[in-house]
Parts: C-alpha cells; structure tokens; sequence
C-alpha cells in the first residue's frame, strides 16, 4: 500500500533513506538505536541525536523540542514520522520485519501491538523520562 | 494370485504415479511463483524448485511405502478393494496438505520478495519538513 501522502510532488512517498533521531541520554533509545542500526537494512538508516546541533543543522524547520519527549523519523524527501508511526517505519526499513510494518501499517497484527505497547509501558515506567 | 499381494501392487500402481503427476504439477506450476521471486534469475529459481520437488518426492514416497504394509487378513475380492481404497484415500489426503503446503510457501516467498520491491511509505507522515543539506542515500 502506498499511503496518501500531503504533498504536490508524488515522488516525495519515495524512500531513500530514513534518519532518526533518538534520545541519546535514554539507554533503551541508544541500545534500539545500535540495535537498528546492526540489521540488515532495505533503506539505510541514519541516527542522529535528538534535538542535537547535528539534528538542528539538518533539519532546520523541525520543532526540535518535541523530538526528545517522541522517537521522530524524517525521510530523505522530509517526510515527519512520530511515535508509534516512526517505529513502524523503522521496521519497514528492516529486511526481516517489512512484512511486519506492512501489516501494522495496514492495521492487521493489533494482538501483537497491543502486547508490544504493554511491554513499552513497562519500559517507561523504570526510570527514564523518555517516552520512546 | 495372493489377494494381498494384488492389493499391495494395485496400491503401488495407484499412489506412485500420485505422487508423481503431483509432484510435476508443484514443479512446473511453482517455477513461475519462484522466478517471480527471485527477481527474473530463471537459474537460481529452478535451482531451488529442484530442490524442493526432490524433498516433496522423498517425503511422499516415503511414507506411501511404510503405510503400504498391512495386517488385516484378505478374504475377497470386496475386503480388498476396502483397504485398497482407504489407504489410498489417506495417501491422496496427505498428499494434498503437504502440496497445499508447498503452494503457501512459494506464495509467501513471492509475496516477500514483492514487499521488499516496496519503495514508497506505508503511512502517511505527520507532517512535512525542510532538509538543510540532502541526506545520505
């Protein structure tokens, strides 16, 4: 499925590359990120800390300050992913899980992101303030 | 003629050429799931269609001759033609969950292989943002 995207230019739905931007004072952020980052990937991914003057110099129309509080992913055509959005689009990047974020995306396999948000909850709640 | 041994032939008559038309049916219509997998590369996808026909005839045959061995006694012609037809019926049930099997394998390869073809988002994004310097491909 190629989803609607707000834009004049169709090709912006094109993904070359995919960069997020993590919360680099969070471990369980750095060790997804290191994680994402050792998988075989369809679309190279590239991290940046969030709200970082490396994050600001290339994305200079981006309300950094929400960046820190939401995992945020941008594709090389600008496109704003947050949350639970931008993990499935991290997962469709991923050679082992794009059938993965086809079916979240298309809202089938909701038994397995209801359990994957249990487990999130759990996360969040030992300590750090990062909402992933 | 022993009626047993007429049932144990008329058994591998019936289930040999079986598993064989099936067999073939799995190789030559599975080669265009696979090809269409393997992105057009004809030799890769009939390297592993051969591959899987010879692990489908194993499988079959094998078990087709440890199930064609019997106990019952055979008296006539009917009692036979009883056992005959049950062990060839479970043979052809079997048969066709290993090949219905198969033909979920080479769809799911070939779906996969489609999803990875896939290069526009799957979502439509929260919003649109401007790029300082284009980033890396």
């Amino acid at each position: 499925m190629s989803a609607s995207v707000p834009s004049v230019d169709p090709t912006a739905a094109v993904v070359g590359s995919l960069t997020v931007l993590y919360d680099e004072r969070c471990t369980v952020c750095r060790r997804t990120a290191a994680w994402l980052a050792a998988q075989d990937q369809l679309v190279p991914l590239a991290f940046v800390p969030a709200a970082s003057s490396a994050a600001r110099e290339r994305f200079p129309a981006l309300d950094h300050s929400s960046t820190l509080g939401v995992v945020t992913v941008v594709t090389d055509r600008g496109l704003v992913y947050r949350g639970e959005h931008a993990w499935v689009m991290c997962l469709w990047c991923l050679t082992a899980t794009r059938s993965l974020a086809l079916d979240l995306a298309e809202g089938r396999r909701s038994m397995s992101l209801r359990v994957v948000r249990g487990i999130v909850e759990m996360l969040r709640s030992e300590g750090d303030a990062c909402t992933l | 003629m022993d009626l047993k041994l007429l049932s144990y032939l008329l058994y591998l008559a019936v289930v040999v050429p079986l598993v064989i038309v099936v067999a073939r049916t799995l190789a030559t219509n599975g080669r265009v799931f696979l090809q269409d997998a393997f992105d057009g590369q004809a030799e890769l996808a009939d390297a592993v269609n051969k591959l899987l026909v010879v692990g489908f005839y194993l499988l079959n045959l094998g078990w087709a001759a440890l199930f064609m061995a019997n106990s019952r006694t055979i008296d006539d012609g009917q009692e036979m033609l009883e056992v005959l037809t049950t062990r060839v019926g479970v043979v052809a049930l079997i048969l066709g969950v290993v090949h219905m099997a198969n033909v979920w394998v080479f769809n799911r390869v070939r779906r996969r292989a489609a999803e990875r073809r896939i290069v526009t988002v799957p979502l439509p994004p929260a919003e649109m943002t401007t790029m300082a310097y284009p980033a890396p491909r």
